[in-house]
């Protein structure tokens, strides 16, 4: 069933056996799993069916370190979530993303990648795609003709070619909402704002979770388990802003809610040029006429004997490349502000840029209109980063509409992140090179010796309340349970304690049904 | 580097990684198109005028006047791939205005100011 909680009484007590916090991707495939089971599950989601400004604006955070999307724009707070615009890119962490690495601190998951990848079927499943095979090889026999023969093979021992599958994208809200409507034991309630959480009787036991809606009605959840579904950010900032009786925020006993926040590098990095018609390479372009992208990935073997971090890099037509300019990446970004009737937010600054670099404007408009030449081929890299501890989310001095104290964001970056990205940019030329297949121009340098002034993540929220194996170095513990709150869970990407460079949605729903697997058997 | 170093070292390269490194047959990686031909005597007169420009600084030039992306295009198609991928392969590779080339390829671009077509 699914209500809108303004037509509820206020003073009903709401009892469950399982509630769940947050719509998005997490909490409707969790609450999937008990649809018809013997479990009463509330659900409880902040927005309607539709964006709505007034709640979307829950979402304004502040961002004090290194230049991030604005945390309104980075996330939909509706039912469905972020998957009502996420793009449906999917893949698996690999093996590498699961161990220990002597040189990426705190890298590391309590879980093993086979113990984890049992649940990447039931994930496949949920984002609607085609197979769960990511055997490049599957795809270059299934897709002969159009997929280079030696896609996979021909780059050497350092590199190996990777599959994205693409979901439709699944809208986890529009696609899931009649099994949610249809099921007895289900309870979703819509514009339903979580603001606290209770541990009242016992410190270390969940008892309430308080709600209010924007008119300021409030409501109180009375659950025997609780798992926080709400996202990358808003989890952190949910247990940090429930701190009546744990004055550090819940299950913050070791201080570490809100530290570790990450989000993948992604970036243009430069071309690739092959001496020939560019044949191979266009097995990497997206094409209507297979499922499935390739990426070059750079080897766990590569990895380990260069002491690199995880990375991929997907090819680009050149007509489409983003900029990686500085004078061209200023003029974009003036258009772009001055196209959605904004002021820009470093409007002397970037006209400033254009005007000393107008050269390179010129040039990159001139090679963006002249390149027929299929030879060309612009990087774009998904790239890892270290865990950091210093990386944090916190509370500001600002409260919302419904009192919560606001977000603030400290994202911050290290030097291994950027010498790993050049120094995989330099073994991919050698890789190249020594295979006859081109040449790559990197366009890094310049760049990175100070982070480049707007910083591009993949809007992939992840680490703010990081898995381990004991409470000292995490949050949760294997199962996705608080070390601090024993009925307590968090469901999503805010448990990654390693990022990988794989888009999350896909590995978060994995380890959404294995928790949905742990609290079937200790309450079902 | 010294011109006369320079053209030793170029020379050296020349005869021991089995190119056809004549300035003939290096010329002609250039005169596919006019244009470029020309561009290239221009420049190799500034290079000329300016002996004290150091190699990346000659592939500035060229880089500024027709974009490095097709001069080294063509160098692969017209050079042994053979001693460029060894170079590779033994990690003796030089990176001039964000390329990652071979050393070969680095010396006989840096050198292509100083050809005449």
């Amino acid at each position: 069933m699914i209500t809108d909680i303004r037509n509820v009484p206020d003073q009903d007590a709401l009892e469950c056996d399982l509630c769940i916090i947050g719509g998005g991707a997490a909490g409707i495939s969790l609450a999937l799993e008990f649809a018809g089971t013997n479990t009463n599950v509330i659900l409880l989601e902040s927005g309607g069916f539709d964006f709505e400004p007034d709640v979307q604006d829950l979402y304004i955070g502040e961002n004090a370190g290194l230049p991030y999307y604005t945390l309104d724009a980075t996330r939909l707070r509706y039912f469905g979530g972020s998957t009502n615009h996420w793009a449906g890119w999917c893949r698996p962490f690999d093996p590498i993303d699961f161990e220990k690495r002597d040189w990426v601190r705190d890298s590391g998951w309590p879980i093993t990648y086979k113990e984890f990848s049992r649940y990447l079927p039931r994930a496949a499943a949920l984002c609607e795609l085609p197979s769960n095979n990511y055997d490049p090889d599957h795809w270059i026999s299934n897709y002969a003709a159009h997929i280079h023969a030696e896609t996979d093979t021909a780059f050497g021992e350092e590199f190996r070619s990777a599959v994205f599958q693409f979901s439709t994208p699944t809208r986890f809200g529009e696609a899931y909402r009649d099994r949610l409507d249809k099921a007895d034991n289900i309870k979703v309630f819509l514009n339903a704002n979580v603001f606290h959480i209770d541990t009242n009787d016992n410190p270390n036991i969940v008892d309430a979770v308080n709600v209010k809606t924007l008119d300021g009605t409030s409501y109180k959840v009375a659950p025997k388990a609780v798992v926080l579904a709400a996202g990358g950010i808003e989890n952190a900032r949910l247990l940090l802003a429930s701190n009546n009786t744990h004055k550090q925020g819940l299950a913050n006993g070791a201080g570490l809610v809100g530290r570790y926040f990450a989000d993948h590098l992604e970036l243009a990095s430069g071309y690739i040029l092959s001496p020939d018609s560019g044949d191979l390479f266009n097995s990497f372009m997206t094409s209507p006429a297979t499922p499935v992208t390739f990426a070059i990935d750079l080897t766990s073997n590569a990895q380990k004997r260069h002491r690199l971090l995880n990375m991929d890099i997907t090819l680009h037509s050149v007509s489409n490349f983003t900029e990686t300019s500085e004078g061209f990446g200023a003029v974009r970004r003036l258009k772009r502000s001055f196209d959605q009737g904004q002021w820009p937010d470093n409007f002397f600054s970037d006209v400033g840029a254009a005007i000393l670099n107008m050269d390179d404007v010129f040039s990159y408009l001139f090679n963006s209109n002249a390149a027929g030449d299929d030879s060309v081929f612009l990087l774009y890299n998904r790239c890892e980063v270290v865990p950091n501890p210093d990386s944090r989310i916190t509370l500001s001095g600002r409260k919302d509409k419904i009192g919560m104290p606001r977000t603030k964001l400290d994202w911050r970056l290290t030097e291994q992140d950027y010498l790993s990205i050049e120094k995989t940019h330099k073994q991919l030329g050698k890789a190249l090179g020594q295979n006859s297949l081109g040449r790559v121009k990197v366009e890094l340098e310049n760049r990175f010796k100070s982070w480049p002034a707007v910083l591009q993540g993949g809007h992939h929220h992840m680490g703010s309340t990081r898995m381990a194996a004991d409470p000292k170095h995490g949050v949760v513990d294997a199962n996705c349970r608080t070390f601090d709150i024993g009925n307590l869970y968090v469901a999503g990407s805010s448990v990654f304690p390693t990022y990988g460079k794989a888009n999350p949605t896909l590995n978060l729903l994995a380890l959404t049904m294995r928790l949905a697997d742990h609290l079937k058997q200790t309450y079902g | 580097m010294e011109r006369r170093v320079f053209l030793k070292v170029l020379a050296a390269v020349g005869a021991t990684a089995s190119l056809a490194a004549s300035p003939n047959a290096l010329a002609s990686t250039f005169s596919r198109r006019k244009h470029a031909k020309n561009e290239v005597y221009r420049l190799s007169q500034l290079a000329v005028k300016a002996l004290k420009m150091s190699p990346v600084a000659a592939l500035d030039q060229l880089n500024a006047r027709f974009g490095a992306a097709r001069i080294a295009a063509g160098l692969p198609k017209t050079l042994s791939s053979t001693a460029a991928a060894q170079d590779f392969a033994a990690d003796r590779t030089v990176q001039i205005n964000g390329w990652i080339l071979s050393r070969t390829e680095g010396l006989l671009l840096a050198a292509a100011p100083l050809l005449r077509p």
